[in-house]
């Protein structure tokens, strides 16, 4: 997946060391990173503010060289002078330094954080002020130090909910779950069990879940999007990521035909299979054979199909985005961390070739920023704003706040930790209220479509009872004033789901005439739903939804997104955030080549006996793969980028240059976005560059 | 390399010796292979064990989430395939990848097994531990392979009673519908409307959007 996962660190290197004041958080003293930046402490420097495009902070050097860092996360490394033979001839040529990409962790103060501070304060109570608190319920969760399965507490601290645990051995563990009491008191509402799977690949019996995995009959919600890992391969080196083999480790990288029976495992599930597939790795374009892979998860019969990437070989060989788009590809799940150079130093100027190759391919974007507090929690508004700027070809964006998987020390945890509520709020700050806060409803909201359908029908439809905290949505229509407006402001959402559900509880036991009976009274009432003078004024919705549920035309939501941009927030669990009830109800799952069906977040959460271990049984020794693969080596496959050559690209210059700030308009509320990124010096456009694509 | 603590894989090294998947022979690796109607997949293991516990003491493995936290720590071992552990039925079962398999992945005993076991605290009588030959392909692969179903769940807003009657119309109705847009072929595509321009084809909407 892109991004979504940050690792404080290597395996070895943190001993969490939670502290709350009063010394009841403590557990371990020591990070053995001998300050390697693991994030324990040892390390005295601040996050760089910006000063400097990829987040080194170094500006000098960033002058320089033409707005790039002079040899931080960006890649460039600044210049190297090697000599290079040319027949007899030996010369000494400048090229760029070759730094593996995003490889440098950012670093980020671990200096006690100010108490009194609100973003803060729920961790630093005492044991008795947080026992005071009022309790909203409680789960099951797990000790993150040694895995024990404990009781959690959802309690309510001032405006955030959060979580607290206590384990026998390692005492107790506190962390935010949901930054906005209110919103959760909304999301929950509406929240449902769905039936889970009828036929599940591994008869766990699930007690000991989430140690039962496989999936099991306990799980509540099918496959709503299938993972497939196609390779672990990857040409970047992102610091915080543990799904690609670092030097010397296996390689995992199954055949066409081993793919393909695990696409038909996925459709074969009961009673309603995968229909939507993310072909994921490592850099899944990585695999020599994409184009058979996708055509095969065609053949499979996904509707949908998403490649996970970074767009970074997408964008240097457009040919091949018409290729996978002609096999099937309908959707480009491109990670993109920031508008600026410092929050995204992963493929910042590979995405505006990235998007031009979808444009002409005609593949739709869905960006994926994975938004961490303190590191790019400044330029949400910003992503949205260049989502609207590129809404040719970027259907959504969808939000991933932060999974802080592994042990971390509270302090750095603190600082880091940001929730769905947490990121909604930030956007609506940043966007000058236009993208508020009531304008997002959490996923199950959308259940109550599929029921009604499914209720008069008889037929299955897709079925998202995901658990309410884990994901949020909303709809951003660009009306032709330039007017952006949510979906909200036209549609009584929750008027149209409660609607529905009564429908769909009238139905229960009747027959056919009284089922259709009751279907058309419905439908009749939905047009007060919809508030007409504020609809944007190109789209008639009362038509649209009547095409939905009674036609069941869902090709009518094609023209809805050509106007639209999805906003989506997928909010992945970590040891610290983890609830049971959530994982039991997960839509995002992982197929692997044993079989097995995982969800996202027991695949992800517990790799040592989920992802990297049926991975390992699967994967090739590195030795064998070099030995399978002649002419190959580790190194070969990483991408060194030219900053100097992208920056004079016309695609890079037209894309960070000539963006409308929507935002600083009038009509959106006449404030600029934070970090609007038309940030490329007009003396860095009118250099005589020759653009030519990056090879 | 897995995601546990190097010195917890040192530790393991002093006590169960090198990994036995540290030098591979190419025979070994043609091996870690299976042709499943002509075509060829990996399968990294063939005939390994399954050992069966029963009559475990309930106080030692004290609850259930202290029996689901050991049989994850089962299932941290590379050569510990699948685990399960019943608290209430005072069994467990462990499939793994014994030493005399025939594959080039980490093994382990069943002495190192109960070993680890007694340091966790569950103690095994021999009498009450049945070790058989487990076929991972029939008997793991090919089960988690296209599951049957075990139960039969009906859409909403129907009862179980109304949907065992309705079930076989409906499906007629969806079969018909099928065919019919099936025979609808030439024709159908001659007068089928022009689908929904996708978005990036070009093209320019009402509102000045492009798409």
């Amino acid at each position: 997946m892109t991004g979504q996962s940050y690792h404080p660190g290597d395996e070895n290197e943190v001993r969490a060391e939670a502290s709350l004041n009063e010394g009841s958080l403590s557990a371990g003293d020591s990070c053995g990173c001998g300050g390697k930046g693991c994030g324990c402490g040892e390390t005295e420097a601040a996050m760089p503010s910006g000063k400097s495009g990829c987040g080194c902070g170094n500006e000098l050097e960033a002058e320089a060289s033409g707005g790039c860092c002079g040899g931080g996360s960006c890649g460039c490394g600044g210049e190297e002078e090697i000599k290079v033979t040319a027949g007899k001839a030996q010369v000494q040529v400048q090229v760029p330094k070759q730094e593996e990409i995003n490889s440098k962790r950012p670093e980020v103060s671990d200096a006690p954080s100010d108490a009194m501070d609100p973003i803060y304060a729920p961790y630093h109570r005492t044991m008795e002020e947080m026992e005071s608190m009022p309790v909203i319920e409680r789960t099951m969760t797990v000790c993150p130090e040694c895995k024990l399965i404990i009781n959690g507490t959802i309690y309510k601290d001032g405006d955030n909910v959060m979580i607290r645990k206590f384990c026998p051995e390692h005492k107790w563990a506190v962390e935010k779950y949901w930054e906005d009491y209110d919103m959760y008191q909304k999301m929950k509402r509406y929240n449902y069990f769905g039936r889970g799977i009828d036929n599940p690949n591994w008869r766990g019996g699930g007690e000991n879940c989430p140690f039962d995995c496989g999936i099991c009959e306990r799980h509540h919600t099918h496959t709503g999007l299938a993972n497939v890992v196609v390779t672990n391969r990857c040409h970047l080196s992102c610091w915080y990521c543990f799904f690609y083999a670092k030097e010397g480790e296996p390689i995992y990288e199954p055949s066409v035909d081993e793919l393909d029976k695990i696409f038909r495992n996925l459709k074969s599930a009961k009673p309603i299979p995968a229909n939507a597939l993310q072909i994921t790795g490592g850099e899944p374009m990585m695999h020599p054979k994409i184009i058979e892979v996708v055509k095969r998860a065609k053949a499979a019969g996904f509707d949908q199909i998403q490649l996970n990437t970074t767009g970074i070989i997408l964008g240097q060989n457009p040919d091949t985005a018409v290729e996978i788009r002609k096999a099937g590809v309908g959707t480009l799940y491109m990670s993109y961390d920031g508008v600026s150079k410092r929050a995204n130093p992963k493929n910042h100027w590979e995405a505006p070739l990235a998007l031009d190759a979808c444009r002409k391919a005609k593949i739709g974007v869905v960006l994926v920023p994975t938004v961490i507090r303190s590191i790019n929690d400044h330029e949400l508004g910003s992503i949205i704003n260049f989502a609207l700027n590129n809404s040719d070809v970027v259907r959504a964006v969808n939000f991933q706040p932060v999974s802080l998987v592994g042990r971390m020390p509270t302090r750095l945890r603190e600082k880091q930790r940001i929730s769905i509520p947490g990121a909604i709020k930030l956007i609506e700050k940043q966007t000058n209220g236009v993208v508020a806060k009531e304008d997002w409803f959490s996923v199950p909201y959308t259940g109550g479509i599929s029921k009604f359908v499914e209720a008069l029908s008889g037929e299955f439809k897709y079925d998202l009872s995901i658990h309410f905290a884990c994901g949020a949505a909303t709809y951003l229509f660009l009306d032709s004033d330039n007017k952006i407006i949510p979906v909200t402001r036209f549609i009584d959402v929750a008027g149209l789901v409660e609607t529905l559900q009564r429908a769909v509880d009238e139905m229960q036991g009747k027959g056919r005439l009284a089922r259709k009976a009751i279907a058309v009274k419905t439908l009749l009432g939905l047009p007060k739903l919809i508030d007409k003078k504020n609809q944007p004024k190109s789209v008639n919705f009362s038509k649209l939804l009547t095409s939905i549920l009674i036609k069941k035309d869902f090709s009518s939501m094609g023209a809805l997104q050509m106007k639209s941009i999805f906003l989506g927030m997928m909010h992945f669990q970590d040891e610290y955030t983890y609830d049971i009830h959530r994982v039991e109800k997960c839509d995002i799952h992982y197929a692997m080549p044993d079989g097995q069906v995982l969800p996202f977040c027991t695949f992800n959460v517990f790799p040592e006996v989920y992802r990297d271990k049926i991975q390992k049984q699967y994967s090739i020794p590195a030795k064998e793969w070099e030995t399978s693969h002649k002419g190959w080596n580790y190194r070969a496959d990483k991408y060194f980028r030219n900053v100097k050559e992208l920056e004079a690209h016309p695609l890079y210059i037209k894309t960070y240059t000539q963006m409308k700030d929507y935002f600083a308009m009038p009509v959106n509320g006449g404030k600029g976005v934070a970090n609007f990124a038309n940030e490329i010096p007009v003396t860095a456009i009118t250099q005589k560059v020759q653009p030519k694509t990056p090879a | 390399m897995d995601r546990r603590e190097n010195s917890i894989l040192e530790e393991e090294k002093k006590v169960y010796g090198p990994s036995t998947a540290d030098s591979i022979s190419e025979n070994q690796t043609e091996k870690g292979y299976i042709t499943e109607n002509g075509v060829k997949v990996r399968l990294p293991y063939r005939m390994i064990k399954k050992v069966t516990i029963t009559g475990l003491d309930q106080k030692e493995l004290i609850d259930i989430p202290h029996t689901a936290r050991l049989q994850y720590r089962l299932l941290l071992f590379d050569a510990v395939i699948k685990a399960k552990i019943e608290f209430v039925k005072k069994r467990m079962y462990i499939i793994y990848n014994n030493p005399e398999a025939d594959n080039a992945k980490e093994k382990m005993s069943l002495q190192q097994l109960t070993d680890f076991l007694a340091k966790e605290g569950v103690h095994i009588k021999p009498e009450s531990t049945k070790v058989e030959d487990y076929d991972y392909y029939k008997q793991y692969y090919s089960t988690t392979f296209f599951p049957e179903s075990i139960r039969e769940a009906p859409p909403y807003g129907w009862t179980r009673e109304q949907w065992a009657k309705e079930k076989i119309r409906v499906q007629k109705l969806k079969e018909k519908m099928e065919r019919k847009t099936a025979h609808s072929g030439i024709i159908g595509k001659l007068f089928k409307k022009k689908s929904e321009p996708t978005k990036a084809s070009g093209k320019t909407n009402s509102i000045g959007q492009h798409f």
